[in-house]
């Protein structure tokens, strides 16, 4: 095994996956109601019409900004599902490939860091949405670099991972300015409609 | 052409049970990011374009090759600018090494990753939505559920989105109309609506599913797909291929030496056998559906 090529797609391929499951194991663990995550399908669907919506604009989607919304309202892990859900739904209508566990991790860790700061009171004003917006695009890209990293080019160093982040800094602030726009429109009207639901009909935030 | 569509996704691998079509893909693709080899990338290549012109026809292969020929030759050209590893320099671009084994590696590992794309293309025919859900419901239930609501959901909310458009236009809010910022307005307040509706439906599903005991009990779901002695078959063939596969990559005889020098390992009667086993899984999907294909042609 220590000769010849690493399979560095195969490698990490397997760690991304791998790094899928306890965040859905721990979900499935929790025996949800249907109250509870009702909202959050509710939400991955609109994520994805979102994004086959703006499909025409290369990396500018909707996505995104409706995970953090959703993540704000209902907690970390409400917001690694939302995002993990609509990446895979989406994809089944984009097409699934090599890329959709990534797409899965990157679109949920957004929701879950999304999540977290905003239960640690961080994600308030207006400025922390838009700087937490920019991160979120290139946090997105830069996952996904790993995968591109791994797939196409041997021996996935540091360097060649940090040229790949490079080159992709245009598209990566394309899906940035998209997220930051539709935060800035929706968070307020979208956030409220959610908080109202989750009041109304007391789903209890995780 | 609507109609020969359907066939196709019916007939083949399609009509094998879930599993088998869900495990034939996974050892499939397995196989080819395993094998950072020429031989068998360029076998799982040629396996893989055969497959999707049986599975998904020839006008989707050469949509797919159109667009991936130009990817193919992008990877293969990005390796060696990003890798200057290897022995044999080329020619210097921008003071840095472009070395023949980094672009024959970059030409392997881009033809590794073409093929893993057509295998998902072909993939995304067989498996469909409902077949997905079928697999996972067993083993992450509530994830599975949550999925397929996802996906029930999204044609509702598209056909959702054109009734509000509609009731609003007959109000004179019309997203058609108006100068830009009228239109902006007309059409956030139609996407507003959208998500009340959608999250008070959502609420109100919920409770019903409630009252008819969701959660109650082990969730059984619909399927009409049966595990029969035609599926213990080809399963079985797909695991001792794949097994035997497993087994060459262990014994190091699936990769190749390319830095800092190509080592090119004699071809023995072992390997030979390795090579026509690997093609045996690669042509399975065109067997299957070229054998039904004649026997639909000699009944009618």
């Amino acid at each position: 095994m220590a000769t010849g090529a690493k399979n560095y797609a195969l490698i990490s391929f397997v760690m991304v996956i791998l790094a899928l499951v306890p965040f859905l194991m721990l979900y499935e663990m929790k025996k949800p109601k249907a109250r509870e995550w009702i909202p959050l399908a509710v939400m991955a669907a609109i994520a994805a019409v979102g994004r086959a919506a703006f499909a025409f604009v290369p990396h500018f989607k909707p996505t995104s900004a409706i995970i953090i919304i959703t993540a704000m309202v209902f907690g970390p892990e409400a917001g690694f599902l939302t995002g993990a859900i609509a990446a895979l739904a989406s994809n089944l209508f984009f097409g699934q490939g090599p890329w959709t566990p990534w797409q899965m991790f990157a679109w949920g860790l957004i929701g879950f860091l999304a999540g977290v700061l905003s239960k640690a009171g961080c994600l308030k004003k207006k400025w922390q949405m838009v700087v937490f917006g920019i991160a979120s695009g290139y946090i997105y890209g830069w996952i996904l670099n790993i995968w591109n990293g791994a797939g196409f080019v041997y021996g996935l160093s540091w360097e060649s991972y940090l040229s790949l982040c490079f080159t992709s800094l245009i598209p990566d602030g394309i899906h940035s300015a998209a997220t930051v726009i539709f935060l800035l429109l929706l968070s307020d009207s979208w956030g409220a409609k959610l908080r109202r639901v989750k009041q109304k009909f007391g789903i209890l935030a995780s | 052409m609507e109609s020969e569509k359907k066939l196709k996704t019916e007939s083949g691998l399609s009509l094998f049970h879930p599993w088998v079509s869900f495990i034939y893909f996974a050892a499939v693709i397995a196989g080819t990011l395993l094998f950072i080899h020429p031989v068998f990338v360029a076998v799982s290549l040629l396996c893989a374009i055969f497959a999707s012109a049986m599975i998904n026809g020839k006008k989707t292969v050469f949509a797919t090759l159109g667009f991936g020929i130009p990817m193919f030759i992008f990877i293969s050209l990005a390796n060696p600018l990003f890798n200057h590893r290897g022995a044999t320099i080329l020619f210097y671009l921008f003071d840095n090494p472009v070395t023949l084994e980094a672009i024959v590696y970059g030409i392997v590992s881009a033809g590794m990753m073409f093929a893993a794309i057509i295998w998902f293309t072909c993939y995304n025919t067989v498996v469909t939505s409902d077949k997905f859900i079928y697999i996972f419901g067993r083993i992450l239930p509530s994830i599975a559920l949550i999925v397929s609501m996802t996906l029930s959901l999204i044609p509702r909310l598209i056909e959702q989105v054109k009734v509000i458009a509609d009731s609003q236009r007959s109000i004179g809010l019309d997203w058609k109309s108006g100068s830009v910022k009228q239109r902006i307005r007309s059409g956030a307040r139609v996407l507003s609506i959208l998500v009340s509706w959608a999250l008070e439906d959502a609420v109100i599903t919920a409770d019903s599913m409630r009252a008819r005991g969701y959660g109650q009990h082990k969730r059984s779901t619909f399927s009409i797909f049966r595990f029969g002695k035609k599926d213990a078959k080809m399963l079985a063939l797909i695991i001792v291929l794949f097994a035997t596969e497993i087994f060459a990559y262990i014994s190091g005889r699936g990769t190749m030496e390319f830095y800092p020098a190509m080592v090119f390992q004699k071809i023995d009667f072992m390997d030979i056998i390795i090579y026509f086993l690997y093609i045996t899984l690669g042509i399975l999907p065109a067997v299957i559906q070229i054998k039904e294909d004649l026997k639909w042609k000699r009944l009618k």
